[in-house]
């Protein structure tokens, strides 16, 4: 067992350093950019006091000098451009990684300016949309992929091939863009953006204490609310996302069923169900899971830049509105959240992997990531 | 590994992939694209690529319209150029008084809907105030006057309609004829008092509704409830537009640049909201996807694939290092961090491309790492040894060789991911903005309201020749794939 917990520890620590690579990373280019601003704005003040000087002649050339270096000097201390720039990134990263970054100019999610608090309601409508959509995408591609193994080459088989090769190379927001033309500009049936979603609940929620509607049409409006401004995001990331994950389930399972307790559990005259179910599907679990879990993080960074297609007030409309209106320390958080989802994301994967396959833990060393 | 070997490899390769049925459908399309990148200057038009974001040389094609397969009932676009002789203009030149004139007559024909707009181009030249009048003749033979009547007190100066000099100028002259129409003052003193005139109900409201429409209301059938009803009945036939300069100038010269009435469509793949033709744009965005694609895809794997060989083959404490350093890269999600890159560099194409291939390599370098472990175990690897082969040697040839066929389907299979990369920054508005890529094609497409408006053939062309380019390397990276793996194939 000391071999499990060294195995998982070392795999904790090289992902977490890379966050902390990552981390260094963005906050270097945070101080790398705030410097650069910083240092025009401090040179255009000293170049407006030159000037202010030249215009009194009672000071001699050499004071004037003197002078403008001193006001230079100052204004470097004062805006924070001396000293050592390691110690203002190490600041910068202790900053990062507590997400304590400060307010953005103005307010653009939620109900405050504080950049910590707009991505954590932005991070909870991303995962509201995501885990709703890998569930279902997970449980279909599992069902589909299955079937399709049963029978290979049949219709089901070749048309998950076909998808799979299809959604590998699909920009899953244009696909999102196509599903806006064809259901909310042609037909009408869904909105086209669903920024007025939290509008759209508050209004029903007031309805309700207000005491205008019962508990149960409460319930079902509410409902019915989310869903019409969820449907066509989700659809979108279940589209894209479920056919390499039904072909990676069929692809497993193809390959388990040449094997040879296959063989032995069919020789004992099991049924096929029971074949598939308790001996292929238990030893195919370790790469399905993997891979489900792989398939989140993957279709994290597609999903994200969907959302400023719909509209959906997650991450990526965070991101798309800090980098329409150039907000640099919002985009660093709202990136180090990202990464940092990512990273957990691959600790627990690396994990569960261990403790899923047996054979892992006695050999050691080995790691998906 | 000596040259004959190499080729007979590679041949031997090609006749494998020409085997199955998704490699000859991705091999015809690769070659089909490739040729199509390279042969650009020769099917396109170069000039439309260098002013690619010179909106002022796409001012006279049609904005945001659908290709004309696309469409019926349009108006097909007339386009007379000056010097040209046509049917449908008509020049004419005199004195009346100490007036000199020169006027021009175009004709176009109206079939079922009027031309989105009308743009007249001129090329004057004079020293003393110069007037302008305008006059549509209707095929209902009414005729709408659009400025003040000449040789009477409320001439119009071309200073009202052009925007230029009106008593010295000389050089270009353009008006499209819609900014014209609509808009407050010409709808209250010409187009308002004309609908009146032929028993139109005008009410106050409508005055205040037709600057957005009156370009189209004049093309109109006449009726006295035309303007409550909500779609509109074109008067078919055919249409006299004139415009006349007159001036005291006894050298008052006016020739035509080009008369253009745009029509509802335009070419195989329509425009954008700027009139850039897209087809141009979508046939050169092959060119940087290839680039993009290939230059990321073989650098990166034949990175990832040495490296990952090296570590594998020494093993110890060179292997552990190098395999963590790896790890420590691949678990880096590349979008957010080239977002911040792109955000506060500007990035040129280049700069995408490397960073592409810095944070691409790992995936690769980790599965022939792990090649690498099992070949080194193989007798002939020995033999090698034993016969006092150093570990270059080794390792160039009789290991790499070995890791080739994988690496050709995984440079293969990461062609797409590299494309969907830069159209995922570009849709951000990350991109080049120097170069035309899809995914800037379609970012232009999103902050335009392409979806809101309808815009569906600026927004599926794109996409889809992403995922087709994509599709094309995905089927050959299918193919090594079966021949590599035969287990596959059952």
């Amino acid at each position: 067992m000391a071999d499990l917990g060294r195995t998982i520890a070392v795999q904790t620590i090289s992902n977490i350093a890379a966050l902390v690579i990552i981390v260094a990373i963005i906050s270097s280019l945070l101080v790398f950019y705030s410097q650069t601003i910083l240092q025009g704005v401090v040179l255009e003040m000293t170049q407006n006091y030159a000037r202010e000087l030249a215009r009194n002649p009672t000071i001699p050339p050499e004071q004037r000098q003197q002078l403008v270096n001193m006001y230079q000097q100052s204004l470097m201390v004062s805006f924070g451009l001396v000293g050592n720039p390691l110690s203002k990134v190490y600041h910068m990263m202790i900053n990062v990684l507590t997400l304590n970054l400060g307010s953005s100019r103005q307010i653009y999610m939620g109900d405050s300016a504080s950049i910590s608090s707009q991505i954590i309601f932005a991070l909870k409508n991303t995962i509201i949309l995501f885990f709703t959509a890998t569930l279902i995408s997970t449980l279909l591609g599992l069902g589909l992929g299955l079937y399709a193994a049963r029978k290979p080459h049949g219709i089901i088989d070749n048309l998950v091939s076909f998808f799979a090769i299809l959604s590998s190379s699909l920009p899953m927001w244009w696909v999102g863009m196509i599903m806006l033309l064809v259901f909310a500009f042609w037909n009408h049936w869904f909105p086209t953006q669903s920024l007025p979603v939290y509008f759209a609940v508050q209004q029903l929620s007031q309805a309700y204490h207000s005491g205008n509607i019962s508990t149960l049409t409460y319930f079902l409006e509410y409902i019915k609310t989310w869903m019409y401004y969820m449907t066509l995001p989700l659809i979108t990331v279940i589209l894209v996302s479920i056919g390499g994950w039904a072909y990676i389930v069929r692809n497993v399972v193809i390959g388990k069923m040449a094997e040879d307790f296959v063989m032995t559990a069919r020789a004992k005259g099991l049924t096929e169900r029971r074949v598939l179910f308790g001996h292929v599907l238990r030893a195919a679990s370790p790469p399905i899971v993997t891979t489900a879990v792989l398939n989140i993080i993957v279709s994290l960074g597609g999903a994200i830049i969907s959302e400023t297609v719909f509209g959906w007030p997650g991450m990526g409309l965070l991101f798309w509105i800090a980098i329409t209106n150039s907000e640099p320390m919002l985009i660093a958080g709202n990136v180090y959240v990202t990464v940092l989802l990512f990273i957990i994301a691959v600790i627990i994967l690396n994990i569960l992997y261990v403790f899923l396959d047996p054979r892992i833990k006695t050999s050691g060393g080995q790691q998906i990531f | 590994m000596n040259r004959k070997k190499v080729e007979s490899g590679i041949r031997g390769f090609f006749s494998d992939l020409k085997r199955t049925k998704v490699g000859i459908i991705g091999l015809t399309l690769m070659i089909l694209f490739i040729a199509l990148a390279l042969l650009f200057p020769f099917i396109g038009n170069m000039k439309d690529i260098e002013n690619w974001n010179n909106l002022q040389y796409w001012q006279d094609n049609p904005k945001a319209v659908p290709p004309c397969w696309a469409t019926k009932d349009v108006f097909k676009t007339v386009e007379i150029r000056g010097g040209q002789t046509s049917d449908s203009l008509q020049i004419m030149k005199g004195e009346i008084g100490n007036f000199t004139y020169v006027s021009f007559s175009f004709i176009y024909d109206l079939q079922t809907v009027p031309p989105k707009e009308i743009i007249l181009d001129f090329i004057g030249n004079y020293t003393k105030p110069t007037y302008v009048f305008i006059e549509l003749r209707r095929p209902d033979n009414t005729t709408l006057i659009l400025t003040g009547r000449p040789f009477s007190d409320d001439e119009t100066s071309v200073m009202n309609i052009f925007g230029i000099d009106p008593n010295k100028y000389s050089g270009e002259m353009r008006l499209p004829l819609s900014t014209y129409t609509n808009n407050m003052i010409t709808v209250n003193n010409y187009i308002g008092p004309w609908l009146q005139e032929n028993n139109v109900t005008v009410q106050i409201q409508d005055l205040y509704r037709l600057p957005s429409v009156a370009f189209n209301v004049i093309h109109e059938v006449l009726a006295p409830d035309m303007l409550k009803k909500a779609n509109m009945t074109y008067l078919s036939g055919k249409y006299n537009l004139t415009v006349m300069f007159y001036s005291n100038d006894a050298n008052l010269t006016v020739e035509l640049k080009k008369f253009i009435a745009l029509g509802g469509c335009y070419g195989l793949f329509g425009t954008d909201s700027s009139g850039r033709d897209l087809s141009m744009g979508l046939l050169y965005g092959i060119r940087w996807a290839l680039i993009i694609g290939f230059s990321v895809s073989v650098i990166s794997v034949l990175f990832g694939g040495i490296y990952g060989v090296i570590g594998g083959y020494f093993g110890g404490k060179t292997d552990e290092i190098m395999l963590r350093t790896a790890q420590v890269f691949y678990s880096i999600p590349i979008l957010p961090i080239l977002i911040l890159l792109a955000v506060i560099f500007r990035p040129s194409i280049w700069n995408v491309i490397s960073m592409l291939i810095i944070f691409g390599w790992p995936s690769t370098s980790i599965v022939t790492r792990s090649m690498a472990l099992q070949i080194k175990e193989e007798t002939y690897v020995e033999a090698a040894k034993a016969l006092g082969a150093g570990s270059s040697r080794i390792l160039f040839r009789y290991i790499l060789p070995q890791v080739f066929p994988y690496l050709f389907a995984s440079m293969a299979l990461s062609v797409p991911g590299a494309i969907l990369t830069e159209a995922s920054l570009s849709f951000l508005g990350l991109g080049d903005p120097s170069i035309v890529t899809w995914g800037r094609i379609l970012n232009e497409a999103e902050m335009a309201g392409a979806t809101i408006n309808g815009y569906w053939w600026w927004v599926l062309t794109p996409g889809l020749m992403i995922t087709v380019v994509g599709m094309t390397f995905i089927f050959i990276g299918q193919a090594l794939d079966l021949i590599l793996n035969p287990k596959l194939r059952r």
